[in-house]
């Protein structure tokens, strides 16, 4: 290229070298290229734009491909002066343009002497983009983002003008800051080299972070990458109008929380009750509820608000918390039994709901207990309900009388209302069940045993506080409703039993059990037997063990009753001492694994003696009432006893222990017994049912025990003291079951034989089977052919 | 041609080399980008209709190249300037997508670059060689 003296001459350089790079671009947008990393433009009197500046004249492009913006274009010429260079520098860097309103204009340095105004020629806006229009009224533009650029070049700084901790990048933290961090958070997200084979994070998937690891620097690694936007979020426009905003919505929203206008009352459309469903009440004051079944949530404390789910068994014990017993005893509703069952009856169908709904305009949800409340209080403060109840209702009933009742002076109203009539008539149906209390109520005093109350009526409705015992007494801890149902047809009868103690002022909490239990209707109690497996144990079910009991030729097994006490291990009581009541034990549960002691204490003064008694209860804790017999399976017939295996015993203890050698030692005392179940799966893979194998009682070696005394208690005097020896039971599971193997028949042995008269005109074969020439014949006669072979 | 009539031969025999050994060449290398192909629509992550539009290119690029081989083969044989120029003009396209397959589609692989630098090569020599054949040609035109 020339050297240029005159100003215009270079004014006309400037200009054609716009153009001529804005030419190039458009011609690389044309060929369909996102990105060239090098351009090489042949007469272009530009020697060289550094890439902060390509930036600064991308916008120039208008609406130019996002790609081109991003990459740091490097124009390089083989020729050009370094004066025009530098002037086309210092026109280029003030080009400035709008985003959208692309009013292209290139405004003049002002550092250079002369101020010069560059105003590109039509020609170039028409290549830059297609419509360029002048706004009068300049709206605010939001920021432009760099497209294809990773803009969290340091997100952990997270505070301004402050340094955060461990963020390296941060720059308000000053090198002897950055020394006191443990570890940088930052991270080198994408480091985006165009010219290496290999470059860190060359594909991004998800949004997790990613290690690459170079595994071979060979053929098919990638050297120019012209796809970068997948490494980046497109920008999005702002939403401007609310279709925009529903367009954006419809294609890209997931499901949430709807904010559509439902009613939120629960509404009753099934014709009859479904298993889990919540049971329906209606109180005297024909307010319909739910039976409630306090339970505990999400502390361990009671929550009313939990409903009875219809045809599932519940038990749930959740706690009081009673702030004084003396107000309590009389003020908390919890506490009295009248609340679980009076004034209210249980709706025995749905459908009975369904058909008053018409004329009953409260189908309200109704927690539990709030049936002792006024019933103004109770009805749903929304107006929802009271106008949409009302345009079923007749329409005697002005719209006014409505927002009365829901107000909450109600009598008037209802007792002005026509509706009023069938509200009464809903709780005096007769087929609104009612729930009976069974009698006698049973109490528990404070030792634990359970006998009938002898209480009059009215102390068993609430309880009673004697304030100079400071004691309430008839306090509800257990509450348990039993109720019978024919299946669609609904519920039958109702009853609930209630289990009455006694609470002193010191008590500041209570612990109350709620069950419901369900019966079908016909269903005879005693003979209900609950299985442990079907066939199969199943987990958590306890191991269904008895005695065999031979009568004359006949056998069978022996099953208690209480399915808890068939194999248990001992339990220690809440001193940690042992238990030999059967009732109190631990049942052992299929698939279960478990420990537990307990203490046996004995004195110094009397070891000697009590070793025999260690031994007897160390015995009795351990076994219990040992079972002989354990089913194989939860369906396994008492009356089979093929279908039982035996226990096993090892280490059987004596049944006499020998004596004392010393005074403070016991010899031959077992203290440990470890249960071991083995079972095996049988059956298809994909449905196991475990069938119990074998059992074996294994009790621990009978050891030595002897009183040790430690330092402050070796004293004469305190030898008195107890010392506790502990007894230890655990039952550990082992599955036994055999994996399924495959097993394929042997290969058949072909048998071949060539024809007796194979080799006839030159052997001859005795009963078909060739000789020993044969097989030369054979050789010879496979060398002449690849002789012949390799000849031709 | 009468015997004993010495006859000047003008065919370039270097030029005709290159021409023969590229039309090997191109055909193992258009199988050999089909594949590289094949592994990047595997491995890589390619922007909607980018990668049948490589594969489609390459296609033409191929056929471009056959033609333009049969051309120079039979201009420089037959001593036809004519033939030899219009091969040289395809060559132009064809070294535009040689050059596309180089810098500008979507994953350029070492192997591809390594692929594409050897046809440039050939390209580039076959232009020389085919220049001086058509010089030469055209020198003898008036004399044949």
């Amino acid at each position: 290229m020339a050297n240029y003296s005159t100003q215009s001459d270079m004014r006309v350089t400037h200009i054609f070298s716009l153009f001529s790079l804005l030419v190039c671009i458009q011609l690389l947008e044309v060929v369909g290229q996102s990105t060239p990393s090098a351009i090489l433009s042949e007469n272009s009197t530009l020697s060289k734009i550094s890439s902060n500046e390509s930036n600064m004249s991308t916008p120039l492009l208008g609406d130019a491909e996002n790609n081109l913006s991003t990459t740091p274009t490097t124009l390089t010429s083989a020729s050009g002066s370094g004066s025009v260079t530098e002037k086309v520098d210092n026109n280029l860097t003030t080009v400035k343009a709008d985003n959208e309103s692309s009013t292209t204009q290139v405004t003049p340095t002002l550092n250079t002497s002369t101020q010069r105004v560059i105003t590109p020629a039509p020609k170039t806006a028409t290549t830059t983009s297609s419509s360029t229009t002048i706004m009068s009224i300049p709206t605010p533009t939001p920021s432009p983002l760099p497209a294809n650029t990773d803009i969290g070049q340091c997100t952990c700084d997270m505070t301004s003008a402050g340094c955060d901790v461990n963020c390296c990048c941060d720059t308000d933290c000053s090198d002897l800051d950055r020394q006191a961090f443990s570890y940088c958070t930052d991270h080198n997200y994408l480091t985006t080299n165009e010219r290496y084979c290999f470059r860190e994070g060359m594909i991004v998937t998800n949004n997790s972070e990613y290690k690459t690891n170079l595994t071979q620097d060979g053929l098919l690694c990638i050297m120019f990458d012209n796809y970068d936007e997948r490494n980046y979020y497109t920008i999005p426009d702002m939403i401007e109008t609310l279709e925009e905003f529903d367009t954006y919505k419809h294609l890209y929203a997931r499901p949430s929380y709807s904010f559509s206008s439902t009613n939120n009352q629960p509404e009753i459309v099934k014709q009859h009750y479904q298993a889990g469903d919540p049971v329906y009440t209606v109180s005297d004051a024909d307010v319909v509820g739910m039976l409630g079944l306090p339970a505990p949530l999400t502390t361990k404390q009671c929550d009313d608000g939990n409903t009875a789910p219809y045809l599932y068994d519940k038990d749930y014990e959740c706690v009081r918390l009673l702030a004084d017993v003396a107000m309590d005893c009389t003020q908390e509703v919890a506490l009295a039994t009248r609340v679980y069952y009076r004034d209210m009856k249980i709706v025995p169908n749905p459908a009975m709901l369904k058909r008053s709904a018409a004329s009953n305009p409260v189908p309200a949800k109704q927690t539990q207990n709030v049936t002792t409340t006024p019933p103004s209080t109770t009805t749903p403060p929304s107006g929802e309900s009271a106008s949409e109840a009302s345009s079923p209702s007749n329409s005697s009933d002005q719209p006014s009388t409505e927002t009365t009742t829901s107000n909450g002076s109600s009598t008037t109203a209802e007792g002005a209302s026509p509706t009023a009539l069938s509200r009464t008539t809903l709780y005096s149906n007769e087929s609104m069940v009612a729930i009976e209390m069974e009698t006698p109520v049973m109490c528990m005093n404070r030792l634990g045993v359970k006998y009938a109350c002898n209480a009059t009526e009215e102390e068993l409705q609430a309880p009673v506080y004697n304030s100079t015992a400071g004691t309430c007494s008839y306090v509800v801890l257990e509450v348990t409703y039993t109720i019978t149902h024919n299946g669609t047809e609904g519920i039958t009868s109702a009853r609930v039993a209630f289990l009455l103690g006694e609470i002193t002022s010191e008590k500041s909490s209570l612990l109350q059990t709620f069950r419901t239990v369900y019966r079908w209707a016909g269903e005879k109690e005693e003979e209900l037997f609950l299985r442990s497996g079907n066939p199969g144990y199943q987990v958590d079910q306890p191991i269904m063990a008895g005695k065999l009991v031979t009568k004359n030729t006949s056998s069978a097994i022996e099953l208690n009753q209480d399915r808890n006490s068939w194999m248990t291990l001992l339990t220690a009581d809440s001193k940690g001492l042992c238990v030999s009541n059967t009732l109190q034990r631990t049942p052992i549960k299929f698939g279960v694994n478990m420990r537990s002691g307990c203490l046996v204490e004995v004195m110094f003064t009397n070891m000697s003696e009590a070793c025999k008694l260690i031994h007897e209860g160390a015995i009795s804790a351990l076994a219990g009432d040992r079972p002989d017999r354990v089913a194989t399976f939860g369906t396994s017939l008492v009356a089979n006893p093929g279908d039982w295996v035996t226990v096993l015993e090892t280490n059987t203890p004596p049944e006499i222990v020998g004596s004392a050698t010393t005074e403070a030692k016991c010899s031959g005392v077992v203290l440990g017994l470890h249960i071991e179940i083995a079972y095996a799966n049988v059956g298809s893979l994909a449905n196991p049912q475990a069938k119990v194998v074998g059992v074996v009682y294994r009790y621990d070696k009978p050891q030595d025990i002897a009183f040790m005394c430690v330092a402050p208690y070796c004293q004469p005097g305190r030898l008195r003291a107890r010392q506790a020896f502990e007894v230890k039971s655990s039952v550990s599971f082992v599955d036994a079951s055999q994996p399924p193997y495959r097993a394929a028949a042997e290969i058949p042995i072909i048998d071949v034989h060539l024809p007796g008269d194979f080799f006839y005109p030159f052997l001859t074969a005795v009963g078909g089977r060739p000789r020993a020439a044969t097989w030369l014949l054979t050789v010879l006669l496979a060398v002449s052919l690849a002789r012949g072979s390799v000849c031709v | 041609m009468a015997p004993g009539q010495s006859t000047v031969i003008r065919s370039s025999l270097p030029y005709q080399i290159l021409l023969y050994c590229n039309g090997w060449y191109s055909g193992a290398f258009v199988i050999a980008e089909l594949l590289v192909f094949i592994y990047k629509g595997e491995t890589l992550p390619y922007a909607r209709g980018n990668l049948p539009a490589e594969i489609i290119l390459l296609l033409l690029l191929g056929c471009l190249e056959g033609v333009r081989l049969f051309l120079g083969q039979k201009g420089n044989l037959t001593e036809r300037g004519m033939a030899v120029g219009l091969s040289l003009v395809l060559s132009m396209a064809t070294l535009v997508g040689f050059l596309y397959l180089t810098l500008w589609q979507t994953y350029v692989l070492r192997l591809e670059v390594i692929l594409t630098g050897i046809g440039l090569a050939f390209i580039g020599l076959e232009l020389i060689f085919g220049l001086i054949s058509i010089i030469s040609f055209a020198r003898a035109a008036p004399y044949g």
